[in-house]
């Protein structure tokens, strides 16, 4: 069909441009907490291999059930926490090395270790260190490309087990500090902010990462620590039957608990998390620039009564056409896109149109 | 100064068809053209008597609702908005019909391929001689198409296909020159693009050995066929339909005039000036020959067809033809037997 074709000019009818979408996107308390979300702990998966926890926005039996995050405890084999006598010790170490190996990499200058995650944002002063932490992988599903730098906010329980979510002892972490330019570190596993804790600041101040790309926070455990000589707070867990005994400080938790067992203890301490996630679209855009004297006629069917076209009544008369669809082209005349228009465009020798057509990718 | 209306916002809603989405898979995926598509809008829905105005006559075409584009089926642009080298005072359009039914086109003149007939509005193609010699009897040898050089083929006609005699054919051919070759309406060639899952290759006419009136008193009218070995591979899918592909065959000037008794009426399906002519011949695809399968997957099988005491497997499927230069377009059914 030559006479149905226009060619691009490839220097000044396609160009190309990039956009980000935020969209946002918040994960409520009530779907994942410990005993009491909504689901009753359907939505949450324990492995036989014990070394992290799925949580899903509906029972995960079902096929409509979307895997939103997995938690996980972990700590360096350097922590005062790591024992041949701590459960599953040398699981949570693994988890630690794995995680910082990922996102941040080999320290050189000290033997081919990994680094340690801390709460600054030079990795390689090495201070500040978190040695003991909890992780939540958000799915890629909802971080999309990335979570967008300084949108993250998580409400946190720090009180007692059952008062935890008592007014006064709920804190709120969030990046504020962190912006698309300044803020933020980048480090193998990309770009990270901190968490800081919003409104009255407790020491320290950072308690914990966000790791954009990667969709991964990090929590310092003394977040929970009121009394770093455990004589005070008791009970940052309360589970029947965990283990030796069912009230637990966030030491002994993370000692004395198996994986699973910390996981459920920190769901019921979070209150809520939100952020935007970021999904970078490229686009092309090409310019279909239809001239005075194309695409007047048409080759429908009901274009002609007998022979005579429909929209004439002698030769002089103007031709008429209506587009309502584009359709791109590769040289051998394959339709490699469509493009529909959203409502039919009248097209005749009077008037000229440049239709513009974005292909996302 | 009062502001544009602008409640009605074009917005685009452009996808990859599945041609698009394998060619950038594989690395291939370069736009460089674009078309304009019309398939939503009936033209006869433009009132040139509306009794309140020229502003009126397109009224209901624009409010024609417009479909989501499509990905498979039917991606494609079906016939499109066309353009005649910028020919802004054309009132006439060509159009492209298949002989082979009541009004058939017949040569004057013996010799050449003989025109295929339509068996229930269906063109039929043996696989295999069992099944000719099974459709031979039941059908006779106009009514379906050999393997190999064909001894039957369907007949293309394009030109004026004029209502009221309106432009007429005349005696000689000045209508001709004027409302076809004038403006650039005759095809020399066709897009045949049928479905590669049960053809591999298609067959037109030998051009230069075939004639088609130039005085329809000397009984000049012959087509003649390519040989077997000439049948042309299927190349690109141009016409955006999954599973198919395209090739090309030529075409014959269409010269049979008109004469005073109406003589030729009866040997066109044409009734204005006329255009082109071609022949069309489809080749089926090895794997029909001896195996049921694709019959089962794809169309039926076991069937008696004729009340003869012969059951057949058969696939019917569709034959697209567009002409090359007016985009003249045409859909063809065939029916692939095969004798059990």
């Amino acid at each position: 069909m030559p006479n149905q074709f226009q060619p691009f000019n490839l220097n000044t009818d396609i160009t190309s441009t990039k956009t980000l979408l935020h969209e946002a996107i918040p994960l409520t308390g009530a779907i994942y907490a410990f005993g009491t979300g909504s689901y009753i702990e359907e939505n949450i998966k324990n492995f036989a291999h014990g070394q992290f926890q799925s949580v899903y926005d509906y029972p995960y039996l079902s096929s409509s059930a979307n895997h939103i995050f997995d938690l996980t405890v972990a700590y360096d084999e350097t922590s005062d926490l790591s024992a041949s006598t701590s459960i599953q010790n040398a699981k949570k170490i693994n988890m630690y090395n794995q995680m910082t190996q990922v996102l941040l990499g080999y320290s050189k200058d000290t033997g081919e270790v990994v680094q340690k995650f801390e709460s600054d944002l030079n990795i390689n002063n090495d201070d500040n260190y978190m040695t003991s932490v909890f992780l939540i992988n958000l799915s890629r599903l909802i971080t999309k490309d990335q979570i967008k730098k300084g949108s993250f906010t998580m409400k946190l329980a720090t009180g007692s087990w059952v008062d935890a979510t008592t007014a006064g002892e709920i804190i709120t972490l969030t990046d504020t500090s962190a912006s698309a330019d300044s803020g933020t570190a980048t480090v193998m596993g990309g770009d990270y902010g901190l968490l800081y804790q919003q409104g009255p600041i407790k020491e320290p101040t950072v308690y914990g990462l966000v790791f954009y790309q990667a969709g991964v926070v990090v929590l310092t455990a003394s977040l929970f620590q009121n009394d770093l000589d455990d004589t005070l707070q008791k009970d940052f867990s309360d589970q029947l039957g965990d283990l030796s005994q069912n009230q637990k400080t966030v030491r002994e938790a993370l000692t004395g608990s198996t994986i699973s067992a910390s996981c459920n203890a920190l769901r019921h301490r979070i209150c809520d998390i939100s952020f935007n996630n970021t999904t970078e679209i490229n686009s092309n855009i090409y310019f279909c620039r239809v001239p005075w004297n194309r695409f007047n006629y048409s080759t429908n069917p009901t274009y002609v009564s007998g022979a005579q076209i429909q929209v004439k009544n002698l030769a002089s008369d103007t031709p008429i056409s209506y587009v309502t669809t584009i359709g791109l082209y590769n040289s051998a005349g394959e339709l490699l896109a469509t493009a529909k228009l959203s409502e039919p465009l009248r097209k005749d020798p009077t008037n000229e149109l440049t239709l513009r057509v974005r292909l996302d990718y | 100064m009062a502001f544009l209306d602008n409640s009605g916002d074009i917005i685009l809603d452009a996808v990859l068809t599945d041609v698009g989405r394998r060619k950038m898979a594989e690395g291939n995926f370069r736009i460089t053209q674009f078309a304009l598509g019309d398939d939503e809008i009936d033209y006869g829905l433009y009132d040139k008597n509306h009794p309140s105005g020229s502003a009126y006559y397109d009224l209901t075409i624009l409010q024609t609702p417009v479909l989501e584009a499509f990905t498979r089926t039917n991606a494609n642009i079906n016939y499109g908005l066309a353009s005649f080298n910028g020919n802004l005072n054309l009132l006439y359009l060509p159009t492209a019909k298949v002989g082979g039914g009541a009004s058939d086109i017949q040569p004057y003149g013996g010799g050449g391929i003989t025109q295929q007939l339509l068996t229930s509005s269906i063109f039929y193609v043996s696989v295999n001689s069992d099944t000719s010699d099974a459709l031979d009897a039941a059908l006779g040898n106009s009514y379906y198409q050999k393997p190999g050089t064909p001894q039957a083929a369907v007949h293309i006609e394009t030109g004026i296909s004029s209502s009221g005699n309106n432009p007429p054919r005349t005696e000689g051919l000045e209508n001709r020159q004027n409302y076809v070759i004038a403006n650039d309406l005759a095809d020399s060639n066709f897009d045949i693009s049928v479905d590669a899952r049960f053809l591999d290759g298609v067959a037109g006419p030998n051009v230069a050995a075939s004639q088609w009136g130039g005085n329809i008193r000397n009984g000049t009218e012959k087509l003649y066929m390519q040989q077997e070995a000439a049948y042309r591979p299927l190349g690109n899918n141009r016409i955006g339909l999954a599973n198919y592909k395209t090739a090309i065959i030529g075409a014959v000037a269409n010269k049979l005039e008109g004469d005073a008794s109406g003589q030729w009426l009866g040997k066109s399906e044409i009734k204005g000036p006329p255009a082109m002519i071609t022949v069309l011949a489809v080749r089926p695809s090895p794997d029909l020959k001896g195996s049921a399968a694709k019959y089962s997957l794809y169309g039926t099988v076991a069937a008696n067809l004729f009340g003869d005491t012969n059951t057949y497997d058969y696939i019917d499927t569709i034959v697209y033809v567009t002409g090359k230069t007016s985009g003249v377009s045409l859909q063809i059914p065939y029916r692939i037997v095969r004798k059990r």
